[in-house]
């Protein structure tokens, strides 16, 4: 009885309170129907597509950005895609962290809602765009990373990423 | 061919099951050599095999515990809540953080395009009639088998051993055909049931609706439906005298 209040107090404070998106999963979730449920927003019939100029993605370190703008794509023709690296600018940034609002930086793709073929020919995809902010050197400014990075990411030398990282998709 | 591993996955030998029972020797050969694992579809419980299909990463995790806790304790004080309430809280407190983790993330894995839609389209594997889960929700296939006890996930590998490897390819073709003739069975069994009640019905609409249908005998012997008798007396010259005419 007190947990089921306390998750309920819990929803009802984070709706309020943040901006952050997809934490109802948080929430007692045990069988196959509520997954379903939780997952009525997080999955829209937008066709997803490269990481071009002017997607804003999600920083996904402790480097006090919390959302760039991608303004160039160092790879490829039509935009960058899962493990690529982008030029951003800081959009949104914490009060007091390394990186600051209006810098341009660098960054790793490290989470993509446009699917990517795997080496055994298999796809992956994840359920939002998110960038993981790294020097000109590719080394990562922040000193965590939070949320599943794809494996790929040790072909692209970012393996520093890999290690900070709480889990590998 | 590349260089057998030293280390064998124990999951091998359902690998080698599922392998084997699709593809014979040389497929599980190949399987075990790439070290892949065979998942199965979120959607149709189908075995994935290496290079098919696409896989989901969905980061479901964002609101660290403090956080939790943080808006827990002002909703509290919002609403008054007695002390009592408050300690019971405080007492469940670790079972909260552990259903809201640090970081969580469910991986679904698609065997092909059809269930990745159906997944897409938000439908429930449980109510999709061609689907694992409502086949064995709805007792059409065989749930309970120790057979399937060697399908399961294990983490651990298994270091590599010829005997074993060598008794697990024997076991496979035995736990093969066990499986099969069981769940062969089942379905047996489970159209008897069909048989027996489907007589069962039939006896019932027969004794039902028997006064619809009157066989040719009967309707012969009841008198209501038959014509009154007339004797009518024919005299035998008449019929003599007709026979030449006839010719």
């Amino acid at each position: 009885m007190a947990a089921s209040l306390a998750s309920r107090c819990s929803r009802v404070g984070r709706s309020l309170m943040d901006g952050l998106r997809n934490n109802f999963s948080n929430l007692p979730s045990t069988s196959r129907e509520t997954t379903f449920g939780s997952f009525l927003y997080q999955v829209s019939k937008q066709q997803r597509t490269f990481i071009q100029m002017r997607t804003v993605l999600k920083v996904v370190d402790n480097s006090g950005a919390k959302k760039v703008m991608c303004i160039q794509a160092l790879k490829g023709k039509k935009g960058a895609r899962l493990g690529d690296t982008i030029i951003a600018s800081v959009k949104e940034a914490m009060p007091n962290g390394k990186v600051k609002k209006g810098k341009v930086v660098y960054g790793v793709v490290v989470r993509a809602a446009m699917q990517r073929g795997r080496c055994d020919g298999s796809e992956v995809k994840f359920d939002d765009n998110a960038v993981v902010l790294v020097d000109k050197q590719g080394q990562p400014i922040g000193t965590r990373v939070f949320g599943p990075v794809p494996h790929e990411l040790r072909q692209k030398k970012h393996v520093k990423i890999l290690t900070l990282a709480e889990h590998i998709a | 061919m590349r260089p057998r591993s030293a280390v064998i996955d124990v999951k091998f030998v359902h690998t080698a099951i599922e392998v084997f029972s699709s593809g014979g020797w040389k497929s599980v050969l190949l399987v075990n050599l790439r070290r892949m694992r065979l998942e199965k579809c979120w959607f149709c419980s189908s075995t994935v095999y290496p290079g098919h299909g696409i896989q989901f990463v969905r980061n479901d995790a964002k609101v660290g515990v403090s956080f939790l806790l943080l808006h827990v304790f002002k909703v509290l004080i919002r609403i008054g809540l007695s002390c009592y309430t408050f300690g019971l809280i405080l007492w469940s407190w670790p079972l909260v953080c552990r259903r809201s983790g640090r970081s969580r993330l469910s991986i679904f894995r698609f065997c092909r395009s059809k269930c990745h839609k159906n997944f897409k389209m938000k439908r429930n594997p449980r109510k999709v009639k061609w689907t694992k889960a409502y086949r064995r929700l709805h007792g059409k296939d065989m749930t309970q088998d120790s057979t399937f006890e060697f399908e399961r996930k294990r983490n651990r590998p298994e270091r590599y051993d010829r005997n074993l490897a060598e008794n697990t390819l024997k076991a496979i073709k035995k736990i093969d055909k066990i499986r099969s003739d069981r769940a062969s069975d089942h379905i047996k069994n489970r159209l008897k049931t069909g048989k027996v009640q489907r007589q069962k019905e039939a006896r019932k609409q027969l004794e039902q609706g028997i006064h619809l249908v009157k066989a040719p005998l009967a309707l012969a012997q009841d008198s209501s439906l038959r014509l009154p008798k007339i004797k009518v007396s024919v005299s035998q010259a008449q019929t003599e005298e007709n026979q030449p005419m006839e010719e």
